[in-house]
Parts: structure tokens; C-alpha cells; sequence
């Protein structure tokens, strides 16, 4: 069966009422998860994959895959909202949507956070359908060098990532390592800046810290402001993206689609370090940075094209070799093994109603949840309307639920509020968040593979410029960084005049 | 008045408890349990320790009627909900399923709160994963013996990947490298499938993995070497186990279940007896199966006597190879 037909046949699957069902079920409760902060996709599936043992196979794994790419939908709601992400693919998208939803373009900020969402979710089950088995080679490849010359280049784009101070985001990237580094060492599992404490064995989890840092300072912000000086929303202005929006957001759409289709597939990578990357590459390819981080809709479209196209590619080294490349696939791989089915290189070959069901019910499911986000936008604009006083302290009580709900530990609520209060006073002195995040999460796996990659060669740096793929992504690492350096060379002969006249 | 029902309850409850010890124990374990036991499970659901704790909760419920409920506490590699028996009443209600390593490994590279080999009492060793030595099927080495030939010849040279740093899996190629004299390149991974995929992508020579392998094997793109249980596994029946590959040791990892230490006699047989009958269950054994894991039967006896021996060998092993001078946690 070729390809075209394949997909033929697996709609006659996926568009028997039963399974049809089964995908807005699980579109539905991923919009549901995304949306609500702190539970996340692996916890929400986790939970669900028990009620789904008595289904059939196929209706079982395509609700689950459902809820998936459901919440990389829903997510985004909360950031531009209330500067809470309802997950952590979601945490970049607080950075332009809740401006935009501070200038009154809340709409148009869900509005392309919708249709990116979409686009990049077709886009990728295309590619999907197409090349998988090819690239699940490729992304093989990846060794311990080549991870460590990727994660680099995303470091090199926190330089980026900022506006304001580059020393002052340099400082938070630092701590966003050195919180990185709490927990066991990835190696020798040894305790580093545990204090002993059993919660932080696995480390500091991002949820937390993520909804603390941007959601409960806000909070704090809003509730330490003036009560009712505080400057209202911008009258909204409209529900949907314009003509101009969509001109500034169709190349960050493409490119953040590329990108997350790629990291997707890497094992370790996923939606949250696609976001990250998307955001980072928009904030270099802008022709005026400084729009970013202000509002800028590219800002939204760019990490939301990016976790969706992310979650979809993740599903290939899952089909095609029987390797889950993140947690979120690990316990659908769970989902598959429990209902009798192998996933792998054979899966094809023996259910070929199962993969291409499964592929043809995300098409459906990408379709459903376009529909699904459009209306409610009208409705989730209104929430701010919400008076402050009101609003807040419900934003605040939805935060402390959802910390708890990770792992069922109050330990978790303390690190959120902890950061909070932190954030809030960061955010007072200047200090911006998201190099922090961005360390946080890129740091350990930066770490482990620059070690892995020293135990292998015994110490010797020498692989970096021996590999091709590793040496290729650091010579773009460092042209990268040389290049604001040669802006700020060339910038300088102004300056020197402006300042002599 | 709901307040002052559970007033009630309190006092009443207290009650029993203080007249407890007055009882023959022999009608509490027959009234025992009237009410669902709470298993809690160290690691998220999904994962194989959870789902092989779900189907023995399964089993349970089919041979004797009884309900258990999982309960997932996950966090500081397992120990979290070992640490959370350890403050629960030894009622027979409150019960923790956990992989022998939470009680083996983990204690001696971290400090829990508990005394791994006796804050506890074993009941039942109920399901074991698959572990194997495998490298690519386009590799040169047909056994285990050429590999490790190769290995001692060209000292440094051999890589290979372990689902982390004191794993069963880890251990297992230290005791084969320390016997033949070889000196290899451990790179450990955090769990079997990155493990797996840099075996799969070249970026080592071989690996020890645990039941991961499977599916990449049944498609032909590994070989199994050795296995390393006892006997043969029934799974791959033409595959020699390490004794038979040479080199005169068992490497095993058994899914537990243990509850509080001072569990009235009389409980802990009953428990024992319904976690043997339930382990014998056909639908269980399949359920295992599918999710590749093995059935094993430790009684609480015999599992006592496994988690003491390992814990020798792989304090012996963590203190040669320098990871630690001695164990975090005593063990008893």
C-alpha cells in the first residue's frame, strides 16, 4: 500500500462514528488540560490511559494522541490571557500574547495562536505521512556531539531573546543553569544543591517554576498595584487576526513549523525546546528586534506553530523505530504495548489500519480543534472583562490546583509561589524571565550530552570538529553570535558622530 | 453534624486501635481486608512499573475478590512512596508496589528515610523485565565472548550504553568486564529508550538494556547476546544466559510489593497467599507478556533474602567502580 492509499484507507478507520467520537473526546480534554494551568500532557494522558484499556486499540491511542496535540491547542489561551501558561510549550507564548492582550488584541493573539496552531499541525502530519521513516534515520544520527552543537545554538539565541539589558539577561540565564543543575547528576547520580531535600531529587520541575516566574508575579503585580488606578485594558479592538497580521505572521508560521518539526523528532527535544527555539530564531530574523517581547504577533504564531508541528513529528520515532523520543510518547508507547500492538519498524507492516487510522484521525482532530478554537474566542476574550480584583485572585487559585496536581505535592505549590514572589521582584528590577526559563530547560540536556560526548572520546574536544553535522551547527552558532557583533562594529562610526555633534 | 459524625469516627477508631492488641489476631485477618487496598506506586502511570502494579491489581481482583487501587506518588526516583509507607499504619490497607532497585540501588547513592532492608516487610516478587547484552544486527560479534574478547584486546576502545550509572544494567557489564579483565567505555542515559537509540544510531558499540529492546529486535535490527536471569528466558529460548555465556553470575530485577514492617502476622500470610495465587492467574500472565515483562514468584521469604543479597553486590560494585566510599542509607 503506498502512501496516498494508506491515508485513504486509514480515514475509512479514523471516520467510523466510534473512532470519530473518540478524537473530539480527546480534542476536547486536551483543549480542556492546555488550558488549565500546571497538569500537562503527560499527566493528563497518564491519568486517561487506565479508562482507555477497555477500548478497541485504535479508538484507545487515537483519543490519547488527541489530547496531545489538544493541548498544544489550549495552552496558548491562558498565556495570552493572563500571563499563565497552561503548559510549558505554552510558557514562550506568554511573552508577545499578553502584551497583545494589554493593547486590547487579545483576539487576533488567539486568533493565530489558533490558525498557527493548525497550519503547523497539518504541515507536519504531511511530513508525517511522507518521510518518516527516512528522517527517523537522520534523527538517529544525532549523537551526543551533534545534540550538544544544537542545544549551543539555542544558547546563543537567549543572547537574543531579550530586550533591555544583555548583562542583566546573561545573570538570569546563569541562574536558570544553576537551578538547572539541582537534583541528582545526570551521570554519576550524585546529589548536587539537594539540602538533603527528597522532592528535589528529580530537580525543580519547570511547571512550577514556569507558572511562578510569569502567572503568580503577575499576580502579585496586579495585587501590589494601585487598586483601581491601575491602568485597564486597552479597549478591545477585534476578535481576529487583520490582513497586516497575517503578513508579519505567515513567514514565523513556516519557519517556526520547520523548526519544530525537526526538534520534534530528536529524542529528548519535543514542543517545549521547539517553542523555545522558534521564538529565539524570530528574535534574530526579525528585521527590528525590539518588537518582539512587546507585542509582536509573530511572537505568538511562531512558538505555536512550533510546539504543534512538534507534537506531530514526535509521533515518528515512535511509529517508525518503537522509540518514544519524550515523556508524552513514552506513555503512549505504554498505551500501544497495553492493547496488544508493538509499535516500530513492523507496525505498518502488521496494522496497517492502526498507523494509518492513527495519522488520519490527527488530520481530523487538527480540523476539529480549528473549529472548536474559532467560537470560543469571542468567549475567552470576555474573561478581561473579569474585574481584576475578581479575576486575580481566581487566576492565582487555578495556579496553586494546578502545581498540585503534577505530582500530588504540596512541595510543588511552594516552589511556585516561591518563584512568584521572586519574579515579581525580578521583574521590578529589571531582570527579564525568559533567558532563565530558557536555561532551565535547555541546561541539563546541554550538560549531559557535552559529557557523554567527553566519555566517549576520553576527554578529547576534538569530536566537535571531526563530526560534520556537530561542526556545520556550531559554525552557525558562531556566526550567529559574531553577527550582532558586526551590527554593533558597523552601528559604531554613527554613535561616534551622533555623539561629537 | 457531618462534623460530629466523624467526631465519632475518630473516637471510635481510636478505640479499636487501643483494643487492637487485646484481640486474638486471628479474627482481624479473617474480617481483613473489608475495604479496598490503597498500592502505592513510586513512579508515574504508564511507565512499566505501573502498568505490571495495575495488572496484579487486576489479578488480585480476579482470584480473590479483592479490590486494590493504585495510587501514583512519584518523585525522588521512586523513593517518595516508600517514604510515604514508612508514616502509614501497618493495617495491611496501605501497601507499595516498587521496583527492587528503590530498595537496592537509590538508598545507596541517596539518603532516604527509610532503612531499605528493614523499615519494611517484603511480600511478593511479582514480575521482572527482561534484561539483555545486544548490539546492532550489523555488528561483527556473534556472542558475548567475542564482544568481550575484542573488549580486553583493545583496552578503551569498546563503548556501550546503560540505562544509567548503578543500574542492574550497569552492573551486570561491570561484573562481565571485571572477570575478562576489559576495560570499556560506560556511557550511561536516563532509561532504557535513550539507551536504546544510541545503540540503534551507532553511537555505541553495544548496550544492556532492559525490556525496551524488544520491539527493535523482533524487527531484526538487534541481536541479543546474553540474557542474564537464572534460565533461559522462555522468550528467547535459542539466546544463552550469561552463566552459559561464561561468565558465572545472575543479574535479576524483580517489581515488589512491601508493606510497613510490623504487619500482624496473620495479615501478612493472607497477603502473601492472595498476591500467589493471584501471580498463577492465566489473564495476568498474558497482560505481563504484552507489556514484555517476565513473571517471577518471590514468596516474602525468598525476595527478603533477594534484596539482601543484592544489596551486597551492588554495594560491592558502587564502591569499586568509586561512585560512592559507602552506602548513603544503612541498610538496616
Amino acid at each position: 500500500m503506498d502512501r496516498f492509499g494508506g491515508i485513504l484507507f486509514g480515514f475509512s478507520t479514523a471516520l467510523q462514528p466510534d473512532n470519530l467520537l473518540f478524537v473530539l473526546a480527546g480534542c476536547l480534554l486536551g483543549t480542556l488540560i492546555g488550558v488549565l494551568p500546571g497538569i500537562g500532557p503527560v499527566a493528563a494522558i497518564s491519568i486517561l490511559l487506565p479508562l482507555t484499556f477497555p477500548l478497541e486499540p485504535a479508538g484507545a491511542i487515537i483519543m490519547l494522541a488527541g489530547v496531545y496535540y489538544g493541548v498544544m491547542y489550549g495552552g496558548s489561551t491562558t498565556s495570552i490571557l493572563v500571563n499563565v501558561p497552561g503548559e510549558t510549550a505554552a510558557v514562550v507564548t506568554c511573552l508577545d500574547g499578553y502584551q497583545l492582550a494589554r493593547q486590547g488584541r487579545a483576539g487576533p493573539a488567539l486568533g493565530i495562536a489558533a490558525f498557527s496552531s493548525f497550519i503547523a499541525g497539518t504541515l507536519g502530519l504531511i511530513g508525517l505521512q511522507l518521510v518518516a521513516a527516512p528522517l527517523a534515520r537522520v534523527a538517529l544520527r544525532f549523537g551526543p556531539p551533534e545534540y550538544f552543537a544544537v542545544i549551543t545554538l539555542g544558547f546563543v539565541f537567549v543572547t537574543c531573546l531579550s530586550r533591555g539589558s544583555r548583562i542583566k539577561a546573561a545573570i538570569m540565564a546563569f541562574v536558570g543553569l544553576l537551578l538547572s543543575g539541582v537534583g541528582l547528576d545526570p551521570i554519576t547520580s550524585e546529589q548536587r544543591m539537594t539540602l538533603g531535600v527528597q522532592q528535589l531529587f528529580e530537580g525543580i520541575g519547570v511547571a512550577p517554576l514556569a507558572m511562578g516566574l510569569f502567572g503568580v508575579a503577575e499576580v502579585f503585580r496586579k495585587l501590589a498595584g494601585p487598586a483601581s488606578g491601575d491602568a485597564p485594558q486597552a479597549p478591545i479592538k477585534n476578535l481576529l487576526p487583520t490582513r497586516d497580521d497575517w503578513m508579519r505572521a505567515k513567514g514565523a508560521i513556516l519557519r517556526g513549523t520547520g523548526l519544530g518539526f525537526f526538534l520534534g523528532m530528536l529524542p529528548g527535544g519535543g514542543p517545549v525546546i521547539a517553542s523555545f527555539a522558534a521564538y529565539g530564531v524570530e528574535t534574530w530574523a526579525a528585521k527590528d528586534p525590539e518588537r518582539l517581547g512587546s507585542g509582536a504577533i509573530e511572537g505568538v504564531a511562531a512558538p505555536e506553530a512550533a510546539n504543534n508541528a512538534a507534537a506531530a513529528a514526535s509521533f515518528i520515532p515512535l511509529l517508525t523505530l518503537g522509540i518514544p523520543p519524550n515523556p508524552v510518547l513514552a506513555v503512549l508507547f505504554g498505551a500501544f504495548l497495553i492493547h496488544g500492538i508493538v509499535p516500530g519498524p513492523l507496525l505498518i507492516r502488521d496494522h496497517p489500519d492502526l498507523f494509518w487510522g492513527i495519522v488520519a484521525s490527527m488530520y481530523l482532530g487538527n480540523v476539529l480543534l480549528l473549529i472548536l478554537n474559532l467560537p470560543l474566542i469571542p468567549l475567552w476574550v470576555r474573561v478581561l472583562r473579569i474585574p481584576g480584583d475578581l479575576l486575580y485572585p481566581l487566576v492565582l487559585l487555578f495556579c496553586v490546583v494546578g502545581a498540585y496536581g503534577i505530582n500530588n505535592s504540596v512541595f510543588d505549590v511552594g516552589v511556585m509561589l516561591l518563584f512568584g514572589g521572586a519574579g515579581y521582584l525580578l521583574n521590578r528590577k529589571g531582570y527579564p524571565g525568559p533567558p532563565l526559563i530558557l536555561a532551565f530547560v535547555l541546561g541539563p540536556l546541554w550538560e549531559v550530552n557535552l559529557r557523554r560526548s567527553l566519555l566517549v572520546s576520553q576527554g578529547d574536544v576534538s569530536f566537535f570538529f571531526t563530526r560534520p553535522i556537530a561542526l556545520g551547527i556550531i559554525a552557525c552558532a558562531a556566526l550567529i553570535a559574531t553577527v550582532p557583533l558586526y551590527r554593533a562594529y558597523r552601528r559604531w562610526p554613527r554613535l561616534l558622530r551622533k555623539n561629537s555633534r | 453534624m457531618a462534623h460530629r459524625g466523624r467526631g465519632w469516627a475518630a473516637i471510635i477508631a481510636v478505640g479499636l486501635c487501643m483494643a487492637g492488641p487485646l484481640r486474638d489476631a486471628a479474627p482481624a485477618a479473617a474480617a481483613y481486608p473489608d475495604r479496598p487496598i490503597t498500592l502505592l506506586v513510586g513512579f508515574a502511570p504508564g511507565g512499566s512499573m505501573d502498568l505490571s502494579a495495575r495488572a496484579l491489581a487486576a489479578a488480585v481482583k480476579r482470584a480473590a475478590g479483592i479490590a486494590l487501587l493504585v495510587e501514583n506518588k512519584p518523585g525522588g526516583t521512586g523513593t517518595v512512596a516508600l517514604s510515604a509507607l514508612l508514616g502509614q499504619r501497618p493495617d495491611g490497607y496501605t501497601l507499595c508496589a516498587t521496583p527492587s532497585s528503590v530498595l537496592i540501588r537509590v538508598p545507596q547513592l541517596q539518603q532516604v528515610p527509610f532503612r531499605p532492608l528493614k523499615s519494611f516487610r517484603p511480600l511478593i516478587g511479582f514480575s521482572a523485565p527482561h534484561l539483555g547484552i545486544l548490539v546492532r544486527s550489523d555488528a561483527p560479534w556473534k556472542t558475548l565472548g567475542g564482544l568481550v574478547q575484542e573488549a580486553a584486546a583493545h583496552p578503551g576502545t569498546v563503548k556501550y550504553a546503560t540505562t544509567g550509572v548503578g543500574s542492574t544494567t550497569h552492573a551486570a557489564v561491570e561484573e562481565v568486564a571485571a572477570r575478562a579483565k576489559a576495560r570499556m567505555i560506560h556511557v550511561p542515559y536516563k532509561g532504557g529508550n535513550e539507551a536504546l537509540m544510541a545503540l540503534l544510531g551507532g553511537h555505541v558499540d553495544f548496550a544492556a538494556l532492559t525490556s525496551e529492546f524488544i520491539p527493535s529486535l523482533k524487527a531484526g535490527e538487534l541481536r541479543l547476546l546474553a540474557t542474564m536471569g537464572e534460565k533461559r528466558s522462555a522468550k528467547f529460548p535459542d539466546v544463552p544466559t550469561l552463566r552459559e555465556a561464561g561468565y558465572d553470575f545472575v543479574n535479576d530485577a524483580v517489581f515488589a510489593v512491601v508493606a510497613p514492617r510490623d504487619l500482624p502476622g496473620a495479615i501478612a500470610v493472607k497477603l502473601e497467599q492472595t498476591f500467589a495465587a493471584a501471580v498463577e492467574n492465566r489473564e495476568y500472565r498474558e497482560q505481563l507478556d504484552r507489556i514484555d515483562l517476565a513473571p517471577v514468584s518471590y514468596d516474602g521469604r525468598s525476595l527478603a533474602e533477594f534484596l539482601r543479597t543484592n544489596w551486597g553486590k551492588i554495594n560491592a560494585r558502587l564502591v569499586a567502580g568509586g561512585l560512592i566510599n559507602k552506602a548513603a542509607t544503612p541498610p538496616d
